[in-house]
């Protein structure tokens, strides 16, 4: 009972700990970003962000580059990886290894080498900070890969793709229909690190001198320092949102499958 | 008289690696004949019923199916069920859901799908 109570107390303390070093940092932006004249408090530099066009416009970009790096996983990424895992197993090292390449080559050494396929991009693209989405989808495949690695292993896929196959599915009704509705939480959680990735970027959309959210909070802070710090709050409670959802559709999925089981019961 | 043959396996191969699962394997099943495959572990039984429902490509043979050869035929053009030995229910459906999805792949217009509120009411 004593050894119990001596692990609560260890454990409030663990979190009391994280979550302080983690939200006084939170705290001390809103704080900041509040401050008016002294010992009042002013929504000055809040009410001020949308009066900076070139930074409602960078937001724009970034969730506009967010929405198209997902649709990159989901479209390219993920049926890839369910081909592989299903059908062409042996490649599975292969993939793992050049998804997870990007996490061990520096952004600058990126932007170096990448600088003039992006010239190139410019002739046919233009200047649009959408083709930076090229670049991120490359940054977003490990933390994609890894979460819906998991969830494939997690499934045993192969049963259900030849169940589906044997009732009349296609492949692409297969892939769709079956297996990803059932890898639904990885992808949505690749999807949500691809999100706060995305948003978080600086090195290589300033390098490559597009402007991006980051990239605008940057040049912004130079001069207007309070409202840089709101926009990089709001970014924060944007992603903390983002996560704070993900359980929650998993709970949804977890509640149906606990129904599933029920009815399962009933027919034996 | 005999019935019809229905289903022929002319000379399956199929090798895992070193391990021979199928060596030159036929059979051949009139129609409403009961056919029971029986053998030890590993000794083919799966794959040879892998292979008919088109879940297994083989390396050598051939599969007839009312005159038609279908050694070459995806698996969901076949219209062949295959129960699975392990437990293969879609965990995200519904039990309903589960029964509805073969029906739902094989007949586009499944009368069932209109009606989908007595079949509910049918099936709990």
């Amino acid at each position: 009972m004593r050894n119990f109570k001596r692990i609560d107390v260890w454990r409030w303390l663990i979190i009391g700990f994280v979550g302080a070093y983690l939200l006084i940092p939170v705290f001390a932006m809103l704080e900041f970003s509040t401050r008016g004249a002294p010992g009042e408090r002013s929504t000055e530099a809040w009410t001020a962000i949308p009066t900076f066009p070139k930074l409602l416009s960078s937001i724009f970009s970034s969730l506009q580059l967010a929405v198209v790096v997902i649709l990159a996983v989901v479209f390219i990424l993920v049926p890839t990886m369910i081909w592989i895992h299903l059908r062409l197993p042996h490649l599975r090292r292969y993939m793992e290894l050049l998804c997870l390449l990007p996490l061990t080559i520096p952004a600058i050494v990126i932007v170096v080498g990448i600088a003039p396929t992006y010239r190139a991009l410019y002739q046919v693209f233009g200047s649009s900070p959408i083709t930076l989405s090229f670049v991120y989808f490359i940054l977003v495949l490990p933390y994609s890969y890894r979460s819906i690695s998991a969830s494939l292993f997690s499934i045993d896929s192969h049963t259900l793709s030849e169940a589906s196959r044997s009732l009349g599915a296609s492949t692409i009704r297969m892939i769709a229909g079956i297996i990803v509705p059932n890898i639904k939480v990885g992808i949505m959680s690749g999807a949500v690190i691809s999100i706060a990735l995305v948003l978080g970027e600086f090195t290589i959309s300033n390098l490559l001198n597009f402007e991006t959210m980051q990239v605008v909070i940057n040049l912004l802070g130079k001069r207007d320092a309070a409202t840089s710090v709101a926009v990089s709050l709001a970014a924060l409670v944007f992603a903390f949102i983002l996560l704070a959802i993900l359980p929650t559709t998993n709970r949804s999925r977890s509640s149906k499958l606990k129904t599933n089981r029920k009815v399962g019961m009933v027919i034996k | 008289m005999s019935a019809a043959i229905e289903v022929k396996l002319i000379g399956l191969s199929k090798s895992f690696g070193e391990v021979k699962a199928l060596n030159n394997f036929s059979l051949e099943m009139a129609k409403g004949e009961l056919v029971a495959l029986l053998g030890p572990s590993g000794c083919g039984k799966t794959t040879a019923l892998r292979a008919l429902a088109g879940l297994q490509p083989l390396d050598s043979g051939k599969i007839i199916v009312h005159d038609e050869d279908i050694t070459n035929l995806p698996t969901s053009k076949r219209n062949m069920g295959m129960v699975f030995q392990s437990y293969s229910l879609f965990p995200h459906m519904s039990a309903l859901e589960n029964v509805e999805y073969g029906l739902k792949m094989r007949f586009r217009n499944f009368q069932v799908l209109k009606d989908r509120k007595n079949q509910r009411n049918y099936w709990t």
